[in-house]
């Protein structure tokens, strides 16, 4: 009985400690929420865009063609070849450690970039990887017959990506790309290790002065719960948004006959 | 009457599978030309070939006495020129009916947005699918989608249409409406070529019926010729088979 009553006042007395932590720090907490949130947004946005282009760049190389000059297939190869390791070195290795070379390496002392256009830089280099072989397989995903349909009506290959097959991979893929998003929320943190100060970062300065590591991590935990959560609701409602276009399909018309030829 | 399309020689092959054998037929301004044969005998890909969704090994595809296989051609343009109508329709997904028309008139032709969007209504209402402008194409039965496919490849202004099997993937019921549509464009003079198991159709439509076996045009004559006295012994027998199997 004594042992329950000695955690249960040790616990509300942790909560409150929590708290008090919470008040006292929390600009340092908002300020990291809007440093964490931006970094995992333009990483993902940006991500997106590398994804694109080197997604599409990826799917078109990579089916060979029978109808393709011999040179054609060899510039496909090599052009697939130089993608695939940009897919592999960054989805190969942790962002952490993409993270500490490139900016003690280049961005730091070559191109004196500051830690916030740094862990934008890394993260959407790193996102970028993963999102290519999202949209490669999102455009492979897209029915061969939409391709020809956009091929006989006379458009190249660039419209028929940009016009047809993007936007139904995009689509297609959505969930993927908001789970980036998600992940990016979360695993923005190990770019602390380049002095950037989001959540993690912030958590570590205050266990810094507070000599407690229990409460500035238990308050980021919940923030970054609290992120994820409301930013995977928002997902969800968009793809919802997405499948249920809006469309004025007439209910009263039937299948029209041919009687209605008359040209 | 002037010859659109002359094919000379024209060879395919898939790996080591030579599909089409030395093809060898010509097309006139107006003529309705079926091609029939039993599955795998290079239908299908003959039309392929015609507006370049294949590249032919080998021969020569004049189209207006210009060759279209040799380099220099424009094959996107040349497309628009030689439509082509799916059996699996291929309506764009992320389009509605109506964008699906316009989409090729604007980026491909250039055309502006109301003269894409007047040709569309034109051409819909034409395949009477007016009604149906602003629904989602992935909403459409099959018989809708196959018409909105023809009003698709008719804006573009094609001078000749190829159809493969338009209607096979159609409910029976669906099949009568789509056959009413050709034989339409065929009564105003739209070249075409189809591939068809439509005997009925190709019987009343045709000016001429191409029977394909086996990689070669193993007879072509005018529906008379061919489904009254079939000369070749592969012919009759195709006949017959397709006789005793359709209802
Ligand atoms: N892209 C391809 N790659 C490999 N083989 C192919 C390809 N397209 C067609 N073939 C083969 O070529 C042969 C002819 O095919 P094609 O589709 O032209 O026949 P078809 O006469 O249209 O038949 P069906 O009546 O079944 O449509 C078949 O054996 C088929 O398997
Ligand atoms: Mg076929």
């Amino acid at each position: 009985m004594g042992l329950h009553l000695i955690i249960a006042a040790n616990s509300t007395n942790f909560l409150t400690n929590t708290w008090n932590v919470f008040t006292r720090y929390h600009v340092m907490f908002l300020n990291a929420i809007k440093s964490t949130l931006l970094v995992a947004f333009v990483g993902t946005i940006v991500g997106l865009l590398i994804g694109l282009i080197i997604g599409g760049v990826r799917a078109v190389t990579s089916n060979q063609e029978h109808n393709q000059k011999t040179s054609a297939k060899i510039i496909n190869k090599i052009i697939y070849a130089i993608t695939s390791i940009y897919v592999e070195v960054f989805r190969g290795t942790p962002m952490m450690v993409q993270a500490m070379f490139l900016y003690y390496t280049f961005f730091a002392p070559v191109f004196k970039w500051s830690p916030l256009a740094s862990a934008m830089v890394i993260i959407s280099i790193n996102t970028g990887a993963y999102m290519a072989e999202i949209m490669r397989s999102g455009i492979q995903s897209v029915d061969k017959g939409q391709v020809e349909g956009a091929r006989s009506i006379g458009m190249n290959n660039f419209q028929t990506m940009r016009y047809i097959v993007l936007p139904q991979a995009i689509k297609n893929s959505f969930p993927s790309i908001g789970n980036e998003f998600v992940v990016n929320i979360k695993d923005s943190c190990v770019l602390n290790c380049i002095t950037f100060s989001e959540l993690f970062f912030a958590a570590k300065s205050v266990q810094g002065s507070i000599f407690s590591y229990a409460e500035p991590f238990l308050i980021v935990g919940i923030l970054y719960l609290i992120l994820t959560f409301i930013t995977s609701r928002i997902l969800g409602l968009i793809e919802k948004r997405m499948n249920h276009r809006k469309s004025s399909y007439p209910s009263s018309v039937t299948t029209p006959n041919s009687s209605v030829m008359k040209g | 009457m002037a010859n659109i399309i002359k094919i000379h020689h024209l060879h395919k092959s898939f790996g080591q599978l030579e599909v089409l054998k030395n093809i060898d037929f010509h097309v006139e301004q107006g003529e309705v030309i079926t091609i029939i044969g039993s599955s795998g005998s290079g239908k299908s890909t003959l039309l392929r070939c015609i507006n370049l969704l294949e590249m032919p090994d080998g021969g020569e595809i004049l189209y207006h006495d210009q060759d279209i296989l040799k380099n220099g051609i424009n094959i996107n343009e040349h497309r628009t020129h030689v439509g082509m109508v799916f059996q699996s329709f291929n309506l764009f997904n992320n389009k509605n009916v109506l964008e699906n028309c316009m989409i090729g008139q604007m980026k491909v032709l250039k055309r502006s947005k109301q003269e894409a969007e007047e040709k569309a209504m034109y051409y819909l209402e034409k395949v009477g699918m007016k009604e149906f402008a602003h629904a989602g194409s992935m909403q459409l039965s099959g018989g809708q989608k196959q018409r909105v496919a023809i009003a698709r490849a008719l804006c573009m202004d094609p001078e000749v249409l190829l159809f493969d099997e338009p209607t096979s993937a159609l409910d029976p019921e669906m099949v009568g409406g789509i056959l009413d549509v050709m034989k339409q464009l065929a009564s105003e003079g739209l070249t075409m070529i189809v591939v068809t198991h439509e005997m009925a159709f190709a019987k009343e439509v045709s000016s001429r019926v191409i029977f394909m076996d086996q990689g070669v045009i193993a007879e072509e004559g005018t529906p008379q010729e061919l489904f009254e006295k079939p000369k070749q012994a592969r012919t009759k027998e195709f006949l017959h088979r397709y006789r005793s199997t359709s209802v």
